[in-house]
């Protein structure tokens, strides 16, 4: 990879370290044989920064794609990438929200799926009634369908509990510290269920 | 395949397409000689480049038959001129070099785009698609791909022919064309065996007009005919004309020779030298190249069809290249000669491309690309496979095919390393825009980004920014993938250094994120761009982008130091004072502002000035002249005051009094930052506006728009001297929040206009910020003038005036309840005027009342005890009416000459604990004062009053007598540490006397009373009443010293005046709390302080406590007194017959009530002992006096065994040993307050003591019409047993 002498000034720019993560995620998987293996190598070997099974980053996001609450997992300083693949995932949001058809059977439903499989992480996205999603960010490349569901709905719960509390105003940003517990402690058991 | 018929599009006239037949042409080699050149030069141009426009036809319309019998016409057709000196590949680095030119002069072009404001999102998504995307980069996509001309695995852009042009200067010119086609001087290609050297030919002599006769040169051209054959050989004439004109409107040059375009070019050529190159070249084409190619397709076709068609030939293929297995790979696959079957289908596949015959191509590179795989030549497989992807493109067939053979070129170009990286890329552009031209732009995105991973950083920044754009024209537009696209090209261009495009990128991707709350992008965005600007060196834009980034609360310490370190980088490189509207740093507070100011209104100190002004307003009603009223008639003029009234939005402030002004200041970051220079934005104007400013009131509200607009520098005071403006200076901490008190003094007579608030931040830079008021929310939200935002905080000045400044001395923070205090009132005059005709207003006098002059020199504590010879009853009869008013004027007299202080006496008392506020205001008249007449001080004061002692009174009737009562006082010390010692109790009014129990000489048995302690008294009280029927309220009552004997205590006299004063107003308000009994009798007791407590006290050592009690009632529930009054022994002969003994029973009414009694005596003793609560009983059971009487007479026969231990059980033996005589029943109604006898009688038959007490007494109230409460209810009737009263008759000595 290119090493620039730009580097050491731009202090606050995404870097080149990050960006090029921010690469690799959005390089899209190709499926079949037609990925040539060595391509592979040249990129960051999959995941070695994080640790096996987690969750990198959830987030919840109002009905105006409003960021209300957002949370990493990481020791990284990644704030920034967290937020542009929270962002972008919203794109695919709004696609799935507005071509229907493709989801058929799920019509009704607030799973909305695997929603971004880059290299690195797996994106998935839920739908409440009130149109505010919810991003999840996972490094775990096979993660099953039904856990990805229960975390959904527990975290929909969590959720809920938190803008039934009368200080909460609706469409601010949910600051609620019991939230953030109650949310970390379920990022946590996320998938130890499915294992045990 | 069939594709969707929607779908369907036509491949020639797409973006692609046109490409394809421009690039994709059949390249013409060009030798030239020396002086051939020479003579183009003199035009400012090389010979290629003199022939280049004409070598595009858009018309040429030549019939082209190839393999097919079919024959077709072909419209568009190029030529490729190229040197045969640059016909081998580029080097890498040069190609970088001329790529990044390219990047590099497009973006000194956008300079001028930077200045201007970034574009909205509406105009993105309004342009269309050719102007979205900027033209260098269709430019840099050409150049790129231009860089992998000449590769040796494909065939169609190796010349077809070979142009050899002499000068007709040139000595012995057909051996020039001779020694042109050497073999040293040709490509590479050519000489190791990638290409045919046996190349079609074309001889050109070309002549100049300038340097020999035409002759000449057609002497030359028929030698070269005889020499070369007629048809090959041609003749040129350039430069016929003088050098007059510029041809420029021909697209002479090239991209990459730009730099010579600033000679004149084309000088020398005229009309017909033009023509003549026209002719030659499309005759070059037509007669020529075409029919060359379509001849030598169609030999090839016959041989390949020969050697590889067929069932027979493949079988043999197959064979032979299993055979081929064995030997050795090369690195790059193996090599092959122009003469290999490979080879020559690869000719035949690109030749018949060239001339449009793409199922002829497409079957050839279909044919050839599973030899090469076989093979495992994979430059050469991706090759055809890119080709076979584009044939299936231009004959716009199975779109899944097209897409899977460029992908697999792709991926194999990828799969070579980085040999066939630059061949992936344009593969890649060819896939992108055969994508885009099928409207899959999203596919194309990712493609575009699947390149910029292979490229280096510059091209992968177009590339990505390429993406972007794609993601844009999407439908729906994929806004956020073509913002995020863009931060990435961005950044990628900042890193090869190229920050006009850097910023470029992100000042498009802003609008994405525009408004949204993603704060930590828009951050990262704007400070970027604030950056690089800053290294452009165009600050003041930097500074705009800054400035969006300052307020960043959510980012972590280290990035807000970054971003705050270089924005002050950027100020100072900026190298004057910046001032910025609306600086984000500190964050004020709107909402927190407050004007403080003193027109008529003035305040002891800036804490008064908190309170509501409706609490003031309540509080002078009565002592301010009422403003309204001014006018009686609707002839009179407007009062001379009348421009301070006309306009209610003005405020009045006084000239030298400054107005203050409290503003929150927050910051909003982790790091300190420091704030210097904070001050006010005033404008003073001078006298003459206050005549027409009625009119001016309009004229200003107009020019404020337009103010608000400039920084404060243009409208900076010029005159210091009539305004002072306070300047703080104050640092904040991380997230630090300070109200800053600002405060400017006009100093002379004008209007006064408070704009806005201005500060400097780390010295650097200057904040400014305009107060700005949504009229429309003052205009319901707000209420009261002081608190509210005026629309215009404009004061109209006047004249300086006197103003009286005031505090009350001595006054305590805590005291306890109860406290006396003499306190002092200090008014201040500070002008040099007088002030007349001083009021007082007090809002609580149950805790201060003013004194008068007399008290001024008062020995305070000592002054209250009792004289001996002040027996005189000196209390004015009106000074409850006075203290209840509230309004205390000052004596006539008093006035306030300028520079002098005034002390009034104050009287403090403690009434009740908590927390207590209480306001005082003072009002003054000024004289000779046009403006304002009189002002009001107004003060204000908190003070904790603490618990000290709880006294209660228990008033009980003395059973023996009528007229006296029994008190208990219970005492408890309520406080923590101190200790008082008590001094006296008094009883107020002159019907009562009180005293101490004649039975205990020391009323109370220790001296004093320590923390938590509590305790009882006891003392006898006496109504006086019948002796003093007039009922005077006057405080004049009875005292009792408390203490031991021996102490020497003086007695305080209650009857004097504050301590009447206040006792009347404690009597005032704790005749609202007990409400309903009859109020009988008030106690004061007055103790002191031992001052074991010096912390709460600690300038006096010995206060003085008063509590009051006021409204004590006695405690007997039953509305009847009575006394059973008789002989209590008695000497009888029993012998001789039983003794007759009579009594009277004295019943007086207490109860305001006439009461109906019925005495009843009955001879069986009731069983049970409760006879001295028999009063109790029947006042709990109430109203059910009657049920009371039956059960304990059903019970006497039931338990009387039970009651067997019980100490009278010898009384209940048998039969009584007395009984009552005369009437068993009495009844009688009592009026209320009068008293009754009723006589009684019994006979004794045996000597012995008895107790009488069997009789009862029923009462029952009968109520009159006015009072029916609650009280009267349960009062209304009941039983109560007789008193004991012990007969004891002795028999007596007969």
């Amino acid at each position: 990879m290119q090493q620039s002498p730009a580097r050491s000034e731009a202090r606050y720019s995404v870097g080149i370290g990050v960006a090029d993560s921010l690469l690799a995620l959005f390089r899209p998987r190709t499926k079949g044989k037609a990925w040539i293996p060595e391509l592979r190598l040249r990129g960051r070997p999959a995941a070695a920064a994080f640790a096996t099974k987690m969750i990198v980053c959830v987030a919840v996001v109002g009905h105006q794609n409003n960021p209300l609450y957002l949370q990493s997992f990481t020791e990284a300083d990644d704030a920034l990438k967290l937020h542009h693949i929270i962002h972008c995932s919203l794109d695919v949001i709004d696609e799935r929200i507005n071509n229907p058809k493709k989801s058929g059977p799920t019509l009704n439903e607030a799973f909305l799926g695997l929603l971004y499989p880059t290299e690195n992480y797996k994106v998935y996205g839920y739908l409440t009634n009130t149109k505010v999603k919810f991003i999840m960010v996972t490094t775990d490349l096979d993660v099953k369908d039904a856990d990805v569901r229960t975390f959904f709905r527990r975290f929909h719960a969590a959720y809920v509990d938190a803008v039934s509390n009368p200080f909460h105003v609706p469409g601010k940003k949910i600051t609620s510290k019991a939230f953030a517990q109650r949310v970390s402690s379920i990022v946590k058991s996320f998938g130890s269920a499915a294992t045990t | 395949m069939s594709l969707p018929s929607e779908n369907k599009m036509d491949p020639v006239n797409s973006f692609l397409g046109r490409l394809l037949l421009e690039e994709l042409t059949p390249v013409v080699m060009v030798l030239s000689t020396p002086l051939a050149e020479d003579a183009c030069q003199k035009n400012g141009l090389n010979f290629v480049e003199m022939l280049l426009p004409f070598s595009l036809f858009n018309k040429i319309d030549v019939p082209v038959r190839t393999a097919s019998d079919q024959p077709y016409r072909l419209q568009m057709f190029k030529l490729q001129l190229v040197y045969a000196s640059d016909i081998c590949q580029q080097n890498y680095e040069a190609a970088e070099e001329h790529l990044k030119k390219v990047v590099c002069d497009a973006s000194e072009n956008a300079l001028p785009d930077l200045l201007s404001d970034p574009p909205q999102l509406e105009t993105i998504l309004s342009k269309s698609v050719s102007h979205l995307c900027p033209s260098w980069i269709q430019t840099f996509n050409k150049e790129l791909i231009r860089t992998l001309s000449f590769s040796e695995h494909e065939t169609f852009d190796h010349p077809v022919a070979c142009l050899l042009v002499v000068s007709s200067k040139d000595e012995q010119p057909v051996n020039r064309f001779v020694d042109l086609f050497n073999t040293d001087q040709l490509p590479s290609l050519l000489n190791d065996g990638a290409m045919d050297p046996k190349i079609l030919k074309h001889y050109l002599l070309l002549h100049d007009n300038q340097d020999g006769t035409p002759e000449k040169a057609a002497n030359i051209l028929a030698e070269m005919k005889t020499t070369f054959g007629s048809n090959d050989c041609k003749l040129l004439c350039i430069n016929s004309a003088q050098g007059v004109g510029d041809r420029r409107d021909i697209s002479w040059v090239p991209y990459k020779t730009h730099a010579s375009l600033s000679r004149e070019i084309a000088r020398f050529l005229d009309v017909d030298d033009l023509n003549g190159i026209r002719d030659f070249m499309l005759d070059l084409a037509s007669n020529h190249i075409i029919p060359h190619m379509e001849q030598k397709i169609r030999i090839l076709n016959q041989q390949v069809s020969a050697t590889r068609k067929g069932f027979r030939n493949q079988i043999k293929n197959l064979w032979w290249r299993k055979g081929k297995e064995d030997t050795p790979e090369a690195p790059n696959g193996p090599t092959y000669t122009f003469s290999s079957t490979e080879s020559q289908i690869r000719v035949l596949g690109d030749y018949a491309f060239m001339l449009r015959d793409y199922e002829l191509a497409l079957s050839n590179f279909r044919l050839l690309s599973t030899d090469y795989k076989l093979d495992k030549a994979w430059k050469h497989y991706a090759g055809v496979q890119e080709m076979s992807g584009l044939s299936y493109f231009m004959l716009d067939q199975s779109r899944k095919e097209s897409e899977y053979c460029m992908e697999n070129a792709f991926t194999t170009y990828l799969k070579m390393g980085s040999s066939g990286q630059r061949n992936a890329t344009r593969c890649g552009l060819w896939w992108a825009e055969m994508l885009k031209a099928r409207g899959q732009f999203k596919e194309a995105a990712s493609v575009y980004f699947r390149i910029s991973n292979e490229e280096p950083c510059l091209h992968a920044a177009v590339m990505l920014e390429q993406a972007s754009y794609c993601y844009l024209l999407s439908n729906p537009p994929l806004l956020r993938k073509y913002g995020f696209h863009l931060i990435l090209a961005g950044n990628r261009y900042y890193i090869s250094e190229q920050r006009q495009h850097a910023i470029r990128a992100y000042r498009n991707a802003l609008c994405v994120y525009k408004g949204n709350a993603w704060t930590y992008i828009t951050n990262h965005v704007h400070f970027n761009i604030g950056r690089w600007y800053a290294f452009l060196g165009m600050f003041d834009i930097a500074i705009k982008h800054m400035l969006e980034v300052l307020a960043c609360s959510h980012q972590s310490l280290a990035t807000q130091t970054i971003f705050l370190n270089d924005f002050f980088r950027v100020v100072q490189s900026m190298g004057k004072i910046f001032e910025v509207y609306k600086l984000q740093l500190p964050v004020i507070n709107m909402a927190s502002l407050k004007v403080f100011y003193e027109d008529t209104r003035t305040y002891a100190s800036s804490a008064d000035v908190q309170v509501s002004e409706s609490m003031w307003q309540a509080l002078e009603e009565e002592m301010v002249p009422s403003i309204s009223t001014v006018r009686s008639n609707w002839l009179d003029k407007q009062p001379k005051t009348s421009p301070l009234k006309k306009d209610n939005s003005s405020c009045v402030c006084v000239a030298g009094e400054a107005i203050k002004l409290d503003l929150e200041f927050k910051n909003p970051l982790q790091i300190s930052i420091s704030v210097s220079g904070v001050s006010l934005i005033c404008e003073l104007s001078a006298e003459s506006g206050a005549t027409n400013f009625g009119n001016s009131a309009t004229e200003t509200a107009l020019q404020e728009d337009a103010e608000f607009t400039e920084p404060p520098s243009c409208r900076d005071p010029s005159d210091d001297s009539s305004l002072m403006l306070s300047k703080f200076d104050f640092v904040l901490k991380g997230g630090e929040t300070k109200k800053i008190q600002l405060k400017v003094t006009p100093r002379v007579e004008g209007i006064l206009k408070i704009v806005g608030v201005r500060w400097t931040l780390s010295d650097s830079v200057v904040g400014y910020q305009y107060f700005e008021f949504d009229t429309k929310k003052n205009k319901k939200g707000r209420k009261g003038a002081r608190h509210s935002l005026q629309r215009n905080l404009n004061f109209i000045v006047i004249k300086g005036l006197p103003k009286l400044e005031g505090c009350i001395h001595h006054l305590p923070k805590n005291v306890f309840t109860g406290d006396l205090r003499l306190l002092m009132l200090e008014l201040r005059n500070q002008s040099e005027y007088s002030v007349k005709n001083m009021k007082m207003k007090i809002s609580h006098a149950r805790f201060l009342i003013p004194g008068s002059s007399a008290d001024l020199n008062l020995d305070f504590p000592r002054c209250l005890e009792k004289q001996i010879s002040s027996a005189s009853n000196d209390v004015p009869e009106n000074i409850m009416e006075k203290s209840r008013s509230l309004l205390f004027s000052f004596p006539n007299d008093a006035s306030i000459q300028g520079g002098t202080t005034f002390m009034w006496p104050l009287w403090f008392h403690a009434g009740l604990c908590g927390s207590i506020s209480f306001y005082v205001s003072v009002y003054y008249e000024m004289e000779n004062s046009t403006d304002m007449t009189y002002r009001t001080l107004r003060m204000h004061y908190n003070l904790e009053v603490l618990p000290s002692l709880d006294v209660s009174f228990l008033i009980s009737p003395c059973p023996s007598r009528l007229q006296e009562f029994l008190v208990r006082m219970d005492i408890v010390n309520r406080t923590s540490s101190e200790t008082f010692c008590l001094n006296q109790l008094s009883c107020v009014g002159d019907q009562w006397e009180i005293s101490a129990l004649p039975a205990c000489v020391s009323v109370c048995p220790t001296q004093s009373l320590s923390a938590g302690q509590a305790l009882s008294c006891f003392f006898k009280l006496k109504d006086c009443r019948r002796t003093n029927k007039e009922r005077n309220l006057s405080v004049q009552g009875s005292d009792v010293l408390l203490g031991s004997q021996g102490s020497n205590k003086v007695l305080i006299d209650i009857s004097r005046s504050p301590l009447v004063d206040f006792h009347h107003h404690e009597r005032y308000h704790q005749g609202k709390l007990v409400q309903g009994s009859p109020s009988i009798v008030d106690f004061i007791l007055i103790s002191r302080t031992l001052g074991g407590n010096p912390d709460i006290v600690p300038e006096a050592s010995s206060q003085l406590l008063s509590s009051h009690a006021c409204h004590c009632s006695i405690t007997s529930k039953s509305p009847i007194w009575w006394l059973m009054d008789g002989l209590r022994m008695i000497y009888h002969d029993f012998s001789t017959s039983f003794c007759e003994a009579s009594f009277c029973v004295t019943i007086h009414n207490c109860s305001e009530t006439s009461v109906s009694i019925r005495l009843a005596t009955f001879d069986s003793l009731p069983a049970i002992d409760q006879i001295s609560d028999a009063v109790q009983s029947s006042d709990l059971s109430g109203n059910q006096g009657g049920w009371h009487d039956v059960s304990l007479v059903d019970e006497i026969k039931v338990i009387s065994n039970v009651q067997a231990s019980h100490p009278r059980k010898p009384l209940s033996e048998s039969i009584s040993p007395y009984v009552w005589c005369g009437a068993s029943s009495t009844q009688l109604i009592l009026e209320p307050g009068c008293t009754a006898e009723v006589p009684l009688r019994i006979c004794i038959f045996t000597p012995g003591t008895y107790d009488l007490s069997n009789y009862e007494l029923h009462w029952k109230l009968q109520p009159s019409e006015e009072r029916l409460g609650n009280d009267v209810k349960r009062w209304s009737s009941g039983t109560s047993r007789g008193h004991p009263f012990y007969l004891t008759a002795l028999q007596c000595p007969s």
